[in-house]
């Protein structure tokens, strides 16, 4: 765990092995509403059958529906007050390590499905602190298949993201796009298998750019703080209690001294 | 199919003002998609009163609603005893108040000490923001200074 920890505070991301029944849990919770609706029929659930299935996906969905899939499945587990429970747990010791005991949680859950060849998927290169995120947030990407080369996310290798971020924030002449088609190799894509997660600090920047391998690529990511930390930085945004975040667990001297600050401070 | 009315608030709800627009497709949407209701109206609270006369109207008895929509319990009046007179009021009516970013509701007594609760988080503790750090943070974060990717 400690080696957990010194690789974050170098590299700004680590990747861990996942909380498994958890995680095959939370994968049979979207694999269900799946099988329903795209009518999968004779498929059982076991864990091959399951990731051969979001692996092709791209066979039982085609590019013009898929956003309405997405949609419809992120509407679904959202609405499930287990999957968050299950999600934070998944991650819960390293978020301990990293982050605390006392958390507030992103609010919706995002799931993203990434055919290949799909150029309308795309999240170019950001950083996720340019939307007013709070800079003492981690992310938890959680991969539900294999993801690798472009079927996976691009990251700035460490030592670059300062000179990058730097570039990127005062930049006249190019764009996003041509900010990293000029610098691909300070970047790399990250190989995170399923049954691994992915904690990453909004500060380093990343993207995703077309699925050139054969297979889809299903993940979810959710946003995690201290509850007591700073939410907007610098910045005012939305991206606070009870616009983003929802607090996850409140310790009772949280509440004592709150209460007592709420009653005198009038 | 029960009636419920929405309430918009045109304060800063922690830092965004969200139109009355944006609030009204909100709460037409959670009552009728997760209410399974009927939206009746929503007026807007009035911005310069000393206590919220919008709302005690929509509680009371010449309103003839099943409850209230709202944003969030962070649009209630800011006094604990307005506040305990609201809470009353609205189990005397025997109605409800539904908070939609919160995803929390008041339908029974149990339910304020959950509101208060989620109070604590309009503190400006929560709410300001946070432009720079002090003398002591300064000096304390001195030796953690490599650890920063900006």
């Amino acid at each position: 765990m400690m080696k957990d920890k010194f690789f974050f505070e170098k590299n700004g991301y680590v990747i861990v092995k996942a909380n498994n029944i958890l995680l095959e849990e939370l994968r049979k919770i979207i694999f269900s509403d799946i099988k329903k609706n795209k009518k999968i029929k004779n498929k059982t659930n076991d864990t091959e059958n399951i990731t051969q299935i979001f692996n092709n996906f791209h066979n039982y969905v085609n590019l013009k529906e898929i956003n309405n899939v997405r949609f419809s499945l992120y509407n679904k587990i959202n609405t499930k007050k287990s999957f968050s429970e299950i999600y934070y747990n998944i991650a819960k010791k390293y978020l301990d390590e990293l982050v605390g005991n006392e958390l507030s949680m992103q609010k919706k859950i995002n799931l993203s499905i990434q055919m290949p060849n799909d150029k309308d998927s795309l999240l170019d290169l950001h950083s996720d602190i340019y939307a007013g995120e709070s800079p003492f947030q981690v992310v938890v990407w959680i991969p539900l298949v294999n993801a690798y080369d472009t079927k996976s996310m691009f990251f700035t290798k460490p030592k670059f993201n300062k000179k990058m971020n730097e570039k990127l924030l005062n930049t006249y002449n190019y764009t996003t796009k041509e900010m990293y088609n000029k610098n691909k190799k300070k970047f790399e894509f990250l190989k995170v298998n399923y049954g691994e997660i992915l904690i990453f600090s909004p500060l380093i920047l990343h993207g995703n750019t077309m699925n050139k391998t054969k297979e889809t690529r299903f993940s979810l990511n959710c946003r995690f703080k201290s509850l007591l930390s700073p939410y907007d930085v610098i910045v005012k945004s939305h991206r606070n209690i009870p616009n983003f975040y929802k607090p996850l667990n409140i310790k009772p001297m949280t509440k004592i001294g709150f209460n007592y600050l709420k009653k005198y401070s009038s | 199919m029960k009636k419920f009315a929405g309430y918009i608030n045109l304060k800063k709800l922690n830092g965004v003002i969200y139109p009355s627009s944006i609030q009204n497709i909100m709460m037409k949407d959670f009552i009728q998609n997760i209410l399974k209701g009927k939206f009746y109206l929503s007026p807007t609270e009035v911005m310069q009163a000393k206590f919220p006369i919008t709302l005690k109207t929509l509680i009371g008895n010449e309103t003839n609603v099943h409850g209230i929509v709202m944003l969030s319990s962070f649009y209630l009046p800011g006094n604990y005893q307005i506040r305990k007179s609201i809470y009353k009021n609205t189990f005397k009516m025997k109605k409800s108040i539904y908070f939609i970013l919160d995803e929390m509701s008041l339908k029974q007594p149990s339910d304020i000490d959950k509101i208060e609760e989620f109070l604590i988080f309009n503190n400006s503790f929560f709410t300001e923001t946070r432009i720079k750090l002090n003398f002591y943070e300064k000096s304390f974060l001195k030796k953690f200074s490599k650890i920063s990717f900006v």
